[in-house]
Order: structure tokens, then sequence, then C-alpha cells
């Protein structure tokens, strides 16, 4: 444990000694190679490579000229400088990730757009130039070519600021995604007028999914409801048809709209409907006599 | 109260047959018949008759109008002309029991399949330009050598793609480039001075006619180590290291088989006899190439105490100092394993093609005196019939 076996870096070393001593009788056929292509030094740490964040910029001069600048911004210093921290690997900084995150997020649904992520040939923008706009050969018109356009536009214009290098590049993204808006609409009304069918669009699919869900679970609390009504009309009896229109005729002929009670009101209101029904049966039973 | 779900637990079944259960047993059970049920049996089966007999009417009737539009072809010369179909439907409604049933399966035979499908390809693609396109056998069928080998290939199969800060090795600090979204970047420029490096070597060892072995053990690696192997003319292995195939190979391996060969790969049938199966020492591999050095620890140090010099993918998680020659690169994506290994088995294809050129010439790349030495002993011991010396004391 904690010790370093070097035996795969000897292997030359050790069948050269194994030869000498006549453990091996035959040299082994690698022993010039691993000779001639030595392996290379491994465990020497070097101290870890810079990452300083590097602006390119172009400023006028007053006689008229233009001059391209670099800005180099250090990173900050640690307040503590241990011997570790010169060996770990620094963090990698580029300009366009502070340009990215501020499109994407004042466009999040750019996001949403389905994109190819996958390398071809690792050299797809290998003939994008930048100056000439946001279409370029073989890249798709994307964020990413709004953040290309928008530093391009920041290393070579004279004096110009980054909001400004963003007003450029998102309007003409704007104008291009309003083009290409138009083109597939007409497009899908054409398609659409030679007879083809595109089927149900995704939230549709999603809005009949979700009723069926609906009505599935209306179905449910109806069976549960009846279910319900039944045991309690099984336990404590439920009063009949006749009795129920003759309370409401009651309440309509009294004026009064039926209100909901609150509170102990529910057993007052309770009591005068049942007062009323009792004194209206008796009434209907003496007439009958 | 919840509405309740399919995916709740069952309530346990009760006993079958028990007086308290809505379902008895006694109700699965077949009645025998009676004369309701056979009444109404009758009637669904006349029910189903006529149905089919509706069915087959039908079939008919499309299958003659389908018949008589193929029939109909546009005259130039008589627009005016009217398909004559009428007799064809009429023969075909009356006699609906006469037709074939469809035939289930359109094509005869494989060919005519695939004839079928590279045309519908073909028309597919008519009028469409593609470009850019990614497929991911290119790297199996047509692998770079290491002439052809870029820093934007290398980048594009994600070989600088190293693993989570936290899992680092510190060992391969000089290996990596930076941090970038938590993980470890492997730079470019060390991965293609490596990996250029160790296809050298294989292709030397090919070419002095050494026996290479690729071990790639992880899932999906498979086709990747046995093209890298055809390539390089050398060895594979998929499955899994048997620990001790080195230390304790004559075990293991012994019952393999061997054979000899002349330096045009010829076999030499002379020896067979002498060399059968178990009866030899067992070949030891000059070089082993391994793709992921982490699940195949025992096999390096095997190969450290054998003294096998040994080329491995190093991610920023393995130990560089378990092999000779490291590649440092991404061995987790099938892609950058595919291209390191395309890149070794073009190289040692090139080191068998320099060997078997030199083996026209006449002369072997390699010593051969030891062999003949071997081979001669292994006769005299042969003509000498040696018993051995159990059998000897048992004849005694």
């Amino acid at each position: 444990m904690g010790r370093i076996s070097l035996t795969a870096l000897n292997v030359r070393r050790t069948a050269v000694a194994k030869l000498k001593a006549k453990q091996i009788t035959q040299q082994p056929s690698w022993l010039n190679i691993v000779g001639d292509i030595p392996p290379a030094q491994i465990l020497v740490r070097q101290p870890s490579l810079q990452h300083p964040l590097t602006k390119v910029r172009t400023r006028s001069l007053p006689s008229g000229k233009t001059e391209q600048y670099v800005q180099v911004v250090e990173p900050r210093k640690r307040k503590t400088l241990k011997d570790r921290h010169l060996f770990m690997p620094k963090r990698l900084q580029y300009e366009e990730d502070s340009l990215r995150s501020r499109f994407f997020s004042d466009h999040p649904w750019e996001l949403a757009r389905p994109r190819v992520v996958l390398e071809t040939s690792g050299d797809q923008y290998k003939n994008a130039d930048w100056s000439t706009g946001l279409i370029q050969p073989g890249v798709p018109l994307s964020g990413e070519s709004v953040v290309q356009r928008q530093l391009w536009l920041l290393q070579n214009v004279p004096d110009i600021t980054v909001s400004q290098a963003y007003d450029i590049a998102r309007k003409e993204f704007y104008s291009l995604r309003r083009q290409e808006e138009t083109r597939n609409r007409i497009a899908a009304e054409e398609a659409r007028h030679m007879g083809a069918q595109f089927g149900k669009p995704a939230i549709q699919i999603g809005m009949k999914i979700e009723n069926e869900m609906y009505n599935d679970w209306e179905r449910w609390s109806r069976q549960v409801v009846a279910e319900q009504t039944q045991r309690t009309a099984a336990f404590e009896g439920s009063i009949s048809k006749v009795e129920d229109d003759s309370i409401k005729e009651i309440a309509q002929s009294e004026g009064e709209p039926e209100r909901p009670a609150i509170g102990t009101g529910v057993f007052a209101q309770q009591q005068k409907l049942e007062s009323r029904s009792l004194r209206r049966a008796g009434q209907q039973a003496k007439a009958s006599v | 109260m919840l509405r309740q779900s399919k995916r709740d637990p069952k309530p346990s079944p009760g006993i079958p047959g028990h007086p308290d259960e809505p379902s008895s047993i006694l109700d699965t059970l077949p009645h025998p018949p009676t004369a309701a049920t056979r009444s109404l049996a009758k009637k669904l089966e006349a029910q189903e008759n006529s149905i089919q007999a509706l069915r087959a009417d039908v079939h008919a009737h499309t299958t003659a109008r389908i018949m008589s539009l193929d029939e109909f072809e546009f005259d130039p010369k008589h627009p005016s002309a009217v398909p004559k179909s009428t007799t064809s439907k009429t023969e075909a409604s009356s006699a609906p029991t006469t037709t074939a049933p469809p035939n289930t399966l359109p094509f005869d035979n494989l060919k005519e399949l695939n004839r079928y499908r590279r045309h519908t390809q073909q028309e597919k693609r008519r009028g469409t330009h593609l470009s850019q396109t990614y497929d991911p056998t290119t790297l199996l069928h047509r692998p770079p050598t290491a002439a052809e080998l870029t820093l934007p290939m290398l980048l594009a199969n994600q070989t600088h793609l190293g693993h989570a800060t936290s899992l680092w090795n510190p060992s391969n600090s000089s290996y990596i480039f930076g941090v970038r979204d938590g993980i470890h970047i492997i730079s470019l420029e060390v991965t293609y001075a490596y990996l250029k490096r160790a296809a050298k070597v294989v292709q030397e060892v090919a070419r002095r006619g050494g026996i290479i072995l690729f071990v790639a053990t992880r899932k999906g690696q498979e086709e990747i180590v046995v093209n890298t192997a055809k390539l390089a003319g050398g060895y594979h292995i998929f499955h899994r290291w048997v620990p001790g195939s080195l230390t304790n190979g004559q075990q293991i391996l012994g019952a393999c088989g061997v054979k000899v060969v002349d330096i045009h790969d010829r076999e030499i049938t002379q020896y067979r006899n002498a060399f059968t199966a178990g009866n030899h020492t067992v070949m030891r591999p000059d070089l082993v190439v391994c793709m992921n050095p982490l699940e195949n620890q025992v096999c390096l140090h095997e190969c450290g105490l054998f003294n096998v010099p040994t080329i491995a993918v190093i991610d920023t998680d393995a130990n560089p100092a378990w092999v000779t020659y490291p590649i440092p690169a991404n061995d987790d994506s099938l892609r950058s394993v595919a291209l390191i290994g395309g890149v070794l088995g073009q190289a040692g294809k090139e080191g068998q093609r320099l060997r078997k050129l030199e083996a026209m010439r006449g002369s072997a790349t390699y010593p051969t005196d030891h062999v003949h030495s071997t081979l001669e002993a292994i006769q005299t011991i042969a003509a000498m019939d040696v018993q051995e010396p159990e059998k000897a004391s048992e004849r005694d």
C-alpha cells in the first residue's frame, strides 16, 4: 500500500538482468523495441497549465487607424498558496461562456429546440466565416451562431461594447428565425393543400390522454358516491321522493329561497323542515279520512 | 378516500369454494349442455357462418375492383377509352369461393427483399444531399492509420473527456489540460503523442512476429477488440481475463493447440504429432494491449510478473504505473476506444505487411536459431521413445 510499483515500466531492465543471469536463455523479441521506443516519463508532476481569460478587441486610434489588441484577465490569486494547488488542473474559461449564458438566459426556449450534438468529424466549424452573418455552411441556425457572430463583432468592430454586439447579433437572429418560421408555415400549408396529413399535434394527444384520465376518475368517483349513499341509506333510511318534492314546494310557497345553513343553524333548519312535512302529512291523513 | 391504482397491492385471494366468497370454484366448472345452451350455440354458429360468407364476398369484390384498375392503362391516343372491367367483376363476384387467400409474404426470397429495400432507399435519397453524416461503423471498417490521425478527429471521438474531478488519480496530472464542467479534460496533444508512440510499438512487435494480445472486457467492446485483433493479426479477449492465465498458464491453457509455421505463416505439418494439445509449453504474449485497465488489474499485474510489456488506455481515474506505455484517453466511450483500437490495429497491420514482405525476400525478421534447436531436441526425444519413470517402474 502506498508504494508505487514500477515493474511495468522496468520491463526492459528486468529482462536484460534475467538474460545476464541466464534465467532466460532467449532474448525476447520486444527487447530492442522497448529500448528503441522507451516508455514515457510518468508520475512527474508539471506545474499545471494556466488558462487566463483572453479577450480580443479593436480600438480606433486618434490617427484614424484601428488596432486590434488582446486583453488578458488574470484569475484571482488564492489567498492560501499551497504547493498542491500548484499542480491542480485549472478551470478552462473562454469568452464565449459569458455570451452563451447571457443569450440562453434571455432566450430559454431556444434550448428546447431539437439540436444535433453529435460530432461528425470535429471540423464542422472549419469553413465558417462569421463576418458574413449567421448562416454558415453546414452549421444550423441556433443560439451558438449568435454567440459566434457576437464574438466576431466584438473582436473586429472598433470600439463596440458587448451589449451593442449582442443587439446586432440577436436582431439578425430574430429576422432569420422569422423567415424560417414563415417558410415552414407556407411549406406546411402547401403540403396540406396537396393532400398531406400531419396527424394530431403532440399537444392534442396529450390533451386526449388527460381527458381520458379525468373521465376515468369521474366514473370512479360517481361509483364511490353511489356506494356511500347506499351505505348511509341502509343505515338511517332516506326521504322518499314525494317527501322531498313537498319540502321543496313548501319552501317555494313560503317565498324564501332555500339557503344552506351554517353551524347550529343546520339542525334548526332541519327541524323546521321536518315539522312542516309532518304537519303536511297529518293534514293529508285528515283529508283522506 | 383515495382512488385505487393498478399498482396497489391486490387483496389476498380468499379460500376458493368458501360459501362467503362471491365466486365459488363451482362457477368455473363446465356445466352440461342444456336445450337452451344448445340452441344458443347453434345460433352463434349460424351467425359466424353468415359473417364469413359476407367477408368472402366483400373480399372478392375488392380484389375484382383492384384487378380492373390494374388492367386499365391510360392510352394517350384514345383518352376517352373506358376500362373494360365489367366482365371480370361479374365473374369474380359470382365465384367468391375460388379466390385464393392473400399472400402474407410479399417477397419470394431475401434477394428480392433486399433489392426492394435498396430501391426504396435510393428513391428516398433522390433530390436530397446529405453532408456531414456520421456512421459509427466507419471506425470499424476503415479506421485511420497513425499518420492520418488528427487532433479534431480525437476531439470528435471524445478521447478528451475524463472523469469527475473528485475521481482523479493525481499521477495523471501531467496528461490533464484543465477542468471544465466538473470533469477533467485530457490534453489532446498528449493523447496524440502517446497514441503514436504506442502504435509504433505495436507495429514493431508485429513486424518481428511477436504475439499481440488485445484485452477489452467491457460491455460493447467485443466488436471493437475483435476487429482490432483481426487487423493486427493478433489475439483478443473480450469475455474475462482468467486470473492465472500467465502465472498458471500450463494448467489453464495447456490443453490448447499450437502449430509450427514457416516464415510465410504456412503450417509445417511434420511437427503436428509432436505438438498435440497438452503436449507443449504454453505460448506467452509479447505485447498486451488493454482497453480497460481498471477491470484488468490482475492481467496487468501478471504481465508485470512475467515481464511482458503492456499498452493501456489510461483514463483520469486509472493508475499509469500499471502499464509500460499508457495512452491517456477516455476509456468509457466506445467511440474513443474504437478509434484507439483502430489506430493500433492499423499499425499492427502495417507491421504484419512488412514482415511478410521480408519473408517474400526469403529472410525472417526474427531469430529462428533457438526454434530450430528446440525442434531438433524434440525430435531426438521422440526418436529415443523415452518411457515415463512411473511406467518404467511398473514394468519392472
